[in-house]
């Protein structure tokens, strides 16, 4: 099948990937991250991604957001042929529907966390100038964070530095979150105050896909899928449904 | 104000170092520029000013005697306005005390209140009266002379007093330490009773002023007026026209400008690599905010903005450093070049050209600088811009990198600091390229100081260390016993110096007035460089060695033969060759003396007395002048002036000087742009290397060895700038010192290369490395290893 510009999920699934194969050019030969990897995820679901270094999640995530493109196969993401993408669509298709949230937080540091939170509806267009200060703070009054909205990221912990990146990820209103280890350079504690965030964002209707090593956390996900080697070694289902 | 201009003030103001450092690498390239064009703008307008302020005479006629009637009969001259008699005679005086005389020269008119032509300004004290002076203006400062002060001039071998009572302002005088002459103003009277000028016989200087002027109108009413005063009798030596809206030294500043502005525009140059680097810079360190920004929406287009912005924000950070600058630089330079030109600067000059210039400049340049890296730091993608961290490698790939990793006999610290030297190729090399320019530029500077010498010492080689001129002709035995009995005296030979005419016949162009020098054939002190066809042989009769400005304005020719009117007969010279002259001023040719002598009917005699002395200090020198006018006024011979090579050498020097300290500042102004690269590349290279330095510190490396790694790594790109500048410079230094010949001396001056500005500026250029790469270098030593191992 010839893909085009236009081509849609048939699917009613939010992510569909179809058969990905990514492998990247090395000095010491060819390396595949991913053989054929095919996943659909529906709307509104949790779902960890676990495995040992080197198995293929981050490339997987990668995939997802359109940071990384496939040598092969297929990427649809909220009905959005996302392989097809040039570099410029992607970044606004990205900034409006899915949040990114990274391991080390990745905070503009001349900027207050207000303001980062305001950046991607800067870019995105996507409110009223005015109303973008106000929604801002929405976000970090639900992230828990609105009285650090001046500051910037130096001056804040860990844990309110990642529960700002969250409230970034949010700023256009997405309907998919990823986060690559977001936990992974939080101590426990924090790390499960931001997980208690996800569960509560997801109980709102976003789905979230999250690269974790922790095995604890993502026993309390909905979905966990093994990775191994490049392949999705098991998809497993946690029978949880916290969706109130 | 949006959240993307505030991160790019923020940045800005974060990063405070890196931003004061890449606005003043732009400012000091805008600086050039603006002071270059303000210069030039300041310059001309306010010589033109004073030149057009003075109402110069348009012709202006030498010989004589012209009586008050002839001077106003030649009013009704076709196309004539105003006429103005002047006498123009030499003398020699000193001030009270002194042992020395100084040669001086008397300029007197009828009238001061009322002028015409060729203004005169009373600056203080009173206009020249009975036995009373003025002194000109530049004068007055360099020998301190004021009203009331009484100077002392050599009537017949005799100190006489005169007080000088007023100090005037003529234009067309230039500053004593510039050459020019001590110029006094008198009554035609007081100048006869202080010259060998005979009371009542009238001008010898006769000024025209035309109704209009036109170069071709003037010199047909020269022509005229010359035939005219000839026709009764009247002696005319020569004539000359000067356009009224060029200031005489015009020419001169010109060519000097043109020299300045080239340098100007390498300045700027050099300033635009600097933000280059400085972009990349900023980008390599920002590369991962160029991915989360695109990661949460932001395009291409939009990051390409907000870098963009931040380089105009630098270009207007430059602006405001160097527009002020700027303008104060030129008015303060062009104040005190313009003094040396007898040109006072009355009012501010605004040169709107220089500022439009600098604004344009100022905006385009960084921006346009920016564009490159800038595109090329927004297209990195999101997965490659956010998964740079931990430390780079960036070493051992490319045969750079295996020949350096190769050298192994270092010690392993300063084998370190020489692979870091490698790492960033890109980001080295354009460092080296300013610091290599720089001292390339910096060598040529010096390089034509040094041809500048050489080629004044050739010209020095056309007479005697010390110059005597007598009122008439002496025997030339009984002179050069009277001088070779002085003690200190070597060598002493006889000349005769003769005015004449020179006649280009159907050329119906000026007649030039030119000053003619019998030579001993075999003279030991007549070297001159011959820059066309041979010099004065033992067998040479009627030949004439010409000057080569001359030679080359009148198209004169090795072979041809020239008229020239010698106490008004003509007589038929032969020109054998042409000589090298930096005398500006006056025409000289040369001629075998016995021919001269034969011509003028001075047989075995001259009037000047040429000397080679065993001291060529400027005091040792004057000193033997006093005492050879001393041994000459007891055998009754009247000195009328006297030379010394090393007084003119400083004249000459400080002259040429003005130029070689300009172009030497503008060096200056280089190395500046090249300490600023190196320490900007320095400061980058710090932060990059960050979390290399925590691991560093982790394991044992003390303050000093960072501290020592990266002065090293400095200097070496400080030396190897400095391998790379010596190639550059040796035809640089001789396109520059042909340049600025010609353009001054109508010949490009003798090459030397300046080995002293080469070792001058190893020594410089390593000071300036060490000293740009020790405050970055301090700063990696600040850096703890727990805020090294977090950094992002």
């Amino acid at each position: 099948m010839v893909s085009t510009q236009h081509e849609k999920s048939q699917d009613q699934s939010l992510i569909d990937l179809r058969d990905l194969v990514k492998t990247y050019q090395t000095a010491a030969g060819d390396l595949t991250i991913l053989k054929d990897v095919s996943l659909q995820v529906r709307d509104g679901e949790f779902v960890g991604v676990v495995g040992p270094s080197g198995s293929g999640k981050s490339t997987l995530l990668n995939m997802i957001t359109g940071i990384d493109r496939p040598t092969r196969g297929q990427v649809f993401v909220a009905g959005e042929a996302v392989h097809n993408l040039s570099e410029n669509q992607l970044a606004r298709w990205r900034g409006r529907n899915i949040g990114v949230i990274f391991q080390f937080f990745q905070l503009l540091p001349t900027l207050t966390i207000l303001e980062n939170v305001i950046l991607p509806m800067d870019f995105c267009n996507v409110y009223k100038s005015r109303q973008r200060k106000d929604q801002a703070m929405h976000l970090l009054e639900q992230v828990g964070i609105s009285d650090q909205a001046h500051k910037l990221p130096s001056a804040l912990s860990g844990g309110q530095q990642q529960r700002a990146a969250i409230a970034r990820a949010l700023a256009n209103d997405p309907p998919l979150l990823v986060g690559d280890e977001p936990t992974g350079n939080l101590d426990s504690a924090t790390a499960d105050q931001v997980f208690a965030l996800f569960q509560r964002l997801v109980s709102q209707g976003k789905t979230l896909v999250v690269v974790t090593h922790d095995l604890g956390l993502s026993e309390q996900m909905e979905r966990v899928l093994h990775l191994l080697d490049g392949r999705i070694h098991r998809d497993q289902n946690n029978g949880h449904n916290d969706r109130h | 104000m949006s959240v993307v201009w505030k991160k790019v003030w923020r940045d800005l103001a974060h990063s405070k170092a890196r931003t004061l450092l890449a606005a003043l690498s732009t400012a000091v390239g805008v600086f050039a520029l603006g002071l270059v064009f303000g210069l030039s703008g300041t310059m001309r307008a306010q010589m033109t000013q004073v030149h057009r302020g003075a109402i110069p005479a348009h012709i202006t006629l030498w010989g004589g005697p012209f009586s008050p009637e002839i001077v106003n009969a030649m009013q009704r001259e076709p196309g004539v306005k105003d006429t103005q008699g002047q006498i123009v005679a030499s003398f020699r005086w000193k001030l009270e005390g002194d042992k020395n005389w100084h040669n001086g020269r008397v300029v007197a008119r009828d009238d001061y209140e009322t002028q015409d032509m060729n203004l005169l300004h009373l600056v203080d004290g009173l206009w020249p009266s009975k036995r009373l002076l003025g002194i000109d203006s530049l004068s007055s400062q360099h020998f301190g002379i004021h009203p009331d002060t009484t100077i002392l001039f050599d009537s017949g071998g005799r100190e006489r007093p005169v007080p000088v009572k007023g100090v005037v302002y003529a234009h067309d005088v230039l500053a004593p330490e510039m050459g020019g002459e001590v110029t006094f103003f008198a009554t035609p009277e007081t100048a006869a009773w202080l010259t060998q000028y005979e009371q009542g016989e009238g001008f010898n200087q006769l000024q025209v002023r035309m109704q209009s002027f036109s170069q071709e109108g003037a010199e047909g009413a020269a022509k005229r007026i010359k035939d005219r005063l000839e026709r009764i009798g009247l002696s005319v030596r020569g004539y000359q026209v000067t356009d009224p809206d060029t200031h005489f030294m015009q020419d001169i500043v010109d060519a000097v400008l043109v020299v300045l502005t080239v340098m100007g525009i390498l300045s700027l140059g050099l300033s635009t690599f600097l933000i280059v680097n400085t972009m990349n810079a900023v980008i390599a360190g920002q590369v991962w905010q160029i991915g989360v920004m695109k990661a949460v929406g932001a395009t291409l287009f939009r990051v390409v903005d907000v870098y963009l912005a931040t380089a105009l924000i630098y270009g207007g950070l430059a602006l405001l450093l160097a527009v002020p600058l700027g303008t104060i630089g030129a008015h303060l330079v062009s104040a005190w070049l313009l003094d040396m030109f007898n040109v006072k600067v009355s009012t501010f000059q605004f040169v709107p050209l220089a500022w439009g210039i600098q604004a344009a400049v100022g905006v385009a340049v960084p921006v346009l600088a920016a564009l490159v890296p800038v595109l090329g730091g927004a297209r990195v993608t999101v997965r490659k811009a956010i998964s740079t961290h931990g430390i780079g490698s960036g070493f051992g790939q490319g045969w750079l990198d295996r020949l350096v990793g190769q050298i192994r006999c270092l010690p392993r610290l300063l084998a370190l600091s020489l692979r870091n030297t490698f790492r960033r190729k890109g980001r080295v090399a354009l460092t080296l390229a300013v610091l290599t320019f720089s001292g390339a530029v910096f060598i040529m500077v010096m390089s034509t100081g040094g041809s500048f010498d050489n080629t004044v010492t050739i010209m020095f080689e056309l007479g005697g260390d010390i110059a005597i001129s007598l009122d008439r002709s002496h025997r030339v035995s009984h002179l050069v016993e009277i001088a070779e009995a002085v003690p200190g005296v070597t060598r002493a030979e006889v000349w005769q110096e003769q005015a004449a005419t020179l006649l280009l016949g159907a050329s119906g162009g000026q007649e030039p007035p030119i000053s003619l020098s019998g030579v001993p054939l075999g003279s030991e002190m007549f070297h001159p460089r011959i820059t066309s066809g041979r010099g004065l042989l033992e067998n040479d009769d009627m030949a004439v060695l010409i000057n080569h400005k001359l030679a080359e304005e009148e198209e004169i020719e090795v072979g041809q033969k020239l008229t020239l009117s010698i106490n008004g007969e003509d007589s038929k010279w032969m020109v054998v060759g042409s000589y090298l002259s930096v005398d500006s001023l006056s025409n000289k040719f040369f001629v075998p003396f016995d021919a001269l002598a034969r011509e003028t009917g001075s047989w075995r005699k001259g009037n000047q007395v040429m000397v080679l002395s065993e001291a060529g200090d400027i005091a040792s020198q004057q000193r033997l002048i006093t005492e050879l006018s001393q041994a000459l006024a007891t055998q009754r011979i009247e000195v009328n002036d006297t030379w010394s090579a090393s007084k003119q050498w400083e004249e000459t020097q400080s002259a040429f000087g003005v130029l070689i300290y300009l172009l030497l500042a503008m060096a200056v102004l280089v190395a500046v742009v090249g300490g600023i690269g190196l320490m900007s590349t320095m400061s980058i290279n710090v932060v990059e290397r960050t979390r290399e330095i925590g691991v560093m510190r982790s394991i044992g490396a003390t303050s000093l060895a960072i501290v020592g790694i990266f002065v090293t790594e400095g200097v070496f790109v400080g030396a190897l700038s400095w391998l790379l500048a010596m190639p550059l410079s040796l035809p640089g230094a001789r396109l520059l010192c042909n340049a600025i010949g010609r353009a001054i001396l109508e010949v490009p001056l003798d090459f030397v290369y300046s080995t002293g500005g080469m070792a001058l500026w190893l020594l410089i250029v390593v000071l300036l490395s060490a000293l740009a790469s020790l405050w970055p270098a301090l700063r990696a030593a600040d850096v703890s290893v727990r805020e090294a191992l977090a950094y992002e």
